[in-house]
């Protein structure tokens, strides 16, 4: 599947969500940000992304509860999306149940800002 | 039967028994010798009565005859007789006036005819007087009689003699001579001196055949004179016939009787027995009183002597009763005396006195443990060889909220809901020596749960019933593992934390050089490359310490998969040769490159190879070698990381591997670290089965050798198809990262 254009970001720490934002905006991609879960659902139903990076974290709704209503709630144009989720644990936390909706996950302390990039190639295959 | 009964007795028995004796066989053999000499001398008293009564009667009996043969007076009488006139009367009175003159004891001499009338008398000098009978009847066939009559006139008793007169062959008269008889009398009484004893009397027949007595002597009543006298009526035979009897006095009396043949009377003599037998009695008396006495001394003598001896063993049997019952002050009095007694009575207070300085010692030692016991924070319990609690101390107190009597005598795992786990858990007393039992869980009467670690430590052999045979001591980890937990949770949050900043800040350098790129300055590309390098440091700080708390918590999760142990090492060598050159370091490896398998988290097992490889150029000086030497040895790898550096000082290499221990302290040692390193690269490879050891000498080097069993193909096969079921369908991709279509 090629063309991830239109990337979601939804991050409630604002360093890391512009920091995310501005390195792929420079790398050419279409991006909208989101600070809760709550606002990552609006935005997920108004934009339409290709791709949503999801904090777990978060006020309002976490990343898990954001994820669930995405998938199962058609409103919200994202049952088919990429959604790859950005966590401070390690994946020995991620449950099977965890897995199953998600496309991905991103340990944020663990990664440089190009593995990105690859996250992104390598769900474009 | 008590020892001072049977003492008594036969103290009794030896000094009482011959002192009886003697005295029955004394007052035997003297009661019958005084018997038979009583009787000798009842004998030779009346036999001597007997010969001096017949002697005085002869006498007269002779005097009497004489004059009753006198020729003159026969003549005188011829000469009257044959007168018609009857003259002569007065010549016949003047011969017996003259005869009766001459001997003193006539009192009177009475000429009689046959018919008995009195021809002429020195009493009345009447002629004519017709007297009594009885006064010269003189029995058949004999010539003449004696009689005693009591003399009107006077009172006095005396002898009548009556001779038959014969003139010319013919029978002419009687011839009665009146003696006294004091001389008799006095003979007599000359025996009586004794009292009683010697009594004599001296009686006649009368015409029954009964003895009466004839004068009275003292040998009975009065009345008795003139009574016949019975107990002599058979003892008129000759010889002595001795008779016991009881007198008028009713006193026993022995008598004996003999016959003074010259008067036809009999002579009786008797012996008072009472009186003959006094110093018998005195003695039977006396030897009574001795015997009395003796017993009553005897007694008490032996009395003395028992209490003597038996009164101190007494007082040492209670003592030592009093021993038994555990009290040890008591002391006896006994061991000043200087025999065996003395000394019993000095070994048993010198016993008294160990035992109770035993005593005193042993409670000081009960008093100190008792403190020691019941000051520690340690539950300490004894438990007998049955399971059963003997002793708790405070502490035991104190965790279970339970007072002490509730706990004694139950069984411990009665009293300790033990769980370990979610299991229950009951303590085994059959393993001997020392067993350790970690992380039990305990809930208390107040319902506050305990995390305990428990020490069971058998006594060795057999003990006494009702002696510990087992200490189990209770170590209450409640506490440190609150607070171990607070400080991992604190570890915890803080590291998440650090995180995000700390990928704010390496995203926004990394954004710098990707948004200036070639135009940034050669200088501040190198401060955005110290900058990059110092965050990633920050990273892998805060990854330890992650790493650490997840160890702690028992959190940490391997993902074990097939890794070439070879090629993971040649990856790691790889990474290090930039550092290594950098510092001059000979960096080098033996052994194969790549075939080497395992089971292992290949990111784990990474880090602990790149941790070792790292730690070994840190502490290796400029000039020196790090080696890598890989083997089998069989199923297990061994891989040795030596270094020439610095070396370890001996006592710090048990603590080596313990979380934030670091050698050098951190100082001095131009070194930096966490200290977490080798404890986190441990608890890993003892999770996958293996070991990690180090051999060191300061100033030569190290040599840590890792051990990891050589892969096993069933467990490999197993592993797979259980991953397949967990982690499906997210794989396993970069560090950092995983997306659904890598799978690699």
């Amino acid at each position: 599947m090629a063309g991830l254009r239109k990337i979601l970001l939804v991050e409630d720490n604002p360093e890391l969500r512009k920091m995310y934002e501005t390195f792929l905006t420079l790398n050419g991609f279409t991006v909208a940000a989101a600070i809760d879960g709550e606002d990552g659902l609006n935005q997920a139903r108004e934009f339409t992304p290709d791709l949503i990076f999801l904090d777990i974290m978060m006020p309002k709704k976490d990343g898990f509860e954001v994820l669930k209503i995405l998938r199962n709630d058609p409103a919200y144009n994202c049952t088919k999306c990429k959604i790859v989720m950005l966590t401070n644990l390690g994946d020995s936390k991620l449950t099977p149940e965890m897995r199953k909706d998600m496309d991905g996950y991103v340990i944020k302390a663990e990664i440089v800002l190009s593995d990105l990039l690859e996250v992104i190639k390598s769900l474009e295959r | 039967m008590s020892i001072r009964i049977k003492l008594t007795i036969i103290m009794l028995a030896i000094g009482l028994l011959p002192t009886l004796l003697v005295s029955v066989l004394v007052y035997a053999t003297v009661s019958s010798d005084l018997t038979n000499k009583t009787e000798e001398q009842l004998a030779s008293v009346a036999n001597n009565q007997q010969q001096k009564i017949t002697g005085l009667l002869q006498q007269r009996q002779e005097e009497s005859t004489k004059l009753a043969n006198q020729f003159d007076l026969q003549s005188a009488i011829n000469t009257y007789l044959t007168s018609n006139a009857r003259n002569g009367r007065s010549t016949i009175y003047d011969i017996l006036m003259n005869k009766k003159i001459s001997v003193p004891e006539i009192q009177a001499i009475t000429m009689i005819d046959l018919n008995g009338n009195v021809i002429a008398s020195t009493v009345v000098n009447t002629q004519g007087t017709q007297l009594i009978p009885d006064d010269y009847a003189i029995p058949t066939g004999q010539e003449s009689s004696m009689n005693v009559k009591e003399d009107a006139r006077d009172g006095i008793h005396k002898l009548h003699i009556t001779h038959k007169v014969t003139i010319n062959k013919k029978e002419s008269g009687y011839l009665n001579v009146v003696f006294r008889i004091d001389d008799i009398t006095a003979a007599i009484q000359d025996y009586t001196g004794l009292g009683a004893t010697g009594e004599t009397m001296i009686a006649a027949l009368n015409k029954n055949g009964k003895a009466v007595s004839l004068f009275p002597l003292r040998f009975d009543t009065d009345a008795a004179l003139t009574t016949e006298l019975p107990t002599l009526t058979t003892s008129t035979s000759a010889g002595n016939l001795f008779k016991q009897v009881t007198d008028y006095r009713n006193h026993s009396v022995i008598l004996t009787s003999k016959s003074i043949d010259v008067a036809s009377w009999v002579l009786g003599t008797k012996i008072d027995l009472d009186e003959a037998l006094t110093s018998i009695n005195q003695l039977r008396n006396t030897l009574i009183v001795v015997a009395l006495l003796s017993s009553l001394a005897l007694t008490a003598l032996s009395l003395y002597f028992t209490r003597y001896f038996t009164a101190p063993l007494m007082r040492v049997a209670t003592m030592a009763e009093s021993f038994g019952r555990g009290q040890f002050t008591s002391r006896v009095d006994i061991q000043k005396r200087a025999d065996e007694i003395g000394a019993l009575g000095k070994s048993i207070n010198v016993m008294g006195d160990n035992l109770q300085n035993m005593v005193t010692s042993l409670e000081s030692q009960r008093n100190r443990l008792s403190i020691i016991l019941n000051s520690t924070a340690e539950s300490i319990l004894a438990i007998d060889k049955n399971g059963k609690i003997l002793l708790a101390n405070a502490a035991t107190r104190d965790m279970t909220q339970l007072p002490e009597k509730t706990i004694v005598g139950q069984n411990i795992n009665d009293i300790f809901k033990w769980k370990k786990g979610m299991q229950n858990f009951t303590v085994d007393y059959s393993k001997t020596g020392t067993t350790t039992y970690n992380n039990l869980e305990f809930t208390d009467a107040a319902d506050v749960p305990h995390y305990l670690k428990l020490i069971v430590a058998q006594i060795e052999g057999i003990q006494e019933p009702g002696a510990p045979q087992t200490i189990v001591t209770i170590h209450d980890e409640t506490k440190s593992r609150d607070l171990d937990n607070m400080k991992v949770d604190f570890v915890s949050m803080a590291a998440h934390e650090l995180r995000t900043p700390l990928a704010a800040t390496r995203g926004y350098l990394e954004l710098i050089s990707f948004k200036e790129g070639e135009n940034v300055a050669p200088d501040v590309k190198n401060y955005l490359q110290q900058a990059l390098k110092s965050t990633a440091e920050l990273g892998s700080l805060i990854d330890n310490l992650l790493g650490v708390t997840r160890i702690e918590r028992g959190t940490l999760t391997l993902r074990p998969e097939k890794v070439d142990i070879a090629a993971d090492i040649q990856q790691a060598i790889r990474n290090a040769t930039f550092t290594a050159s950098d510092k001059r370091i000979a960096l080098s490896y033996d052994g194969p490159t790549s075939g080497c398998y395992v089971i292992a988290d290949q990111i784990a097992l990474h880090e602990v190879i790149n941790n070792l490889i790292n730690n070994a150029i840190k502490y290796t000086n400029s000039g020196g070698t790090v080696s890598l030497l890989l083997g089998r040895e069989a199923e297990t790898y061994v891989i040795r990381f030596k270094d020439t550096g610095i070396g370890i000082p001996k006592q710090a290499l048990a603590n080596l591997f313990t979380k934030f221990y670091r050698v050098h302290g951190g100082l001095n040692s131009g070194s930096t670290g966490t200290g977490l390193g080798l404890f986190i690269s441990k608890s890993i490879i003892e999770r996958h089965g293996g070991t990690i050891t180090v051999e060191s000498e300061e100033g030569v080097g190290s040599t840590f050798t890792v051990t990891i069993p050589v892969l096993d193909e069933a467990k490999l096969a197993a592993l797979e198809s259980d991953k397949q079921l967990k982690h499906s369908p997210t794989t396993r991709g970069n560090r950092g990262w995983t997306t659904k279509n890598i799978t690699r």
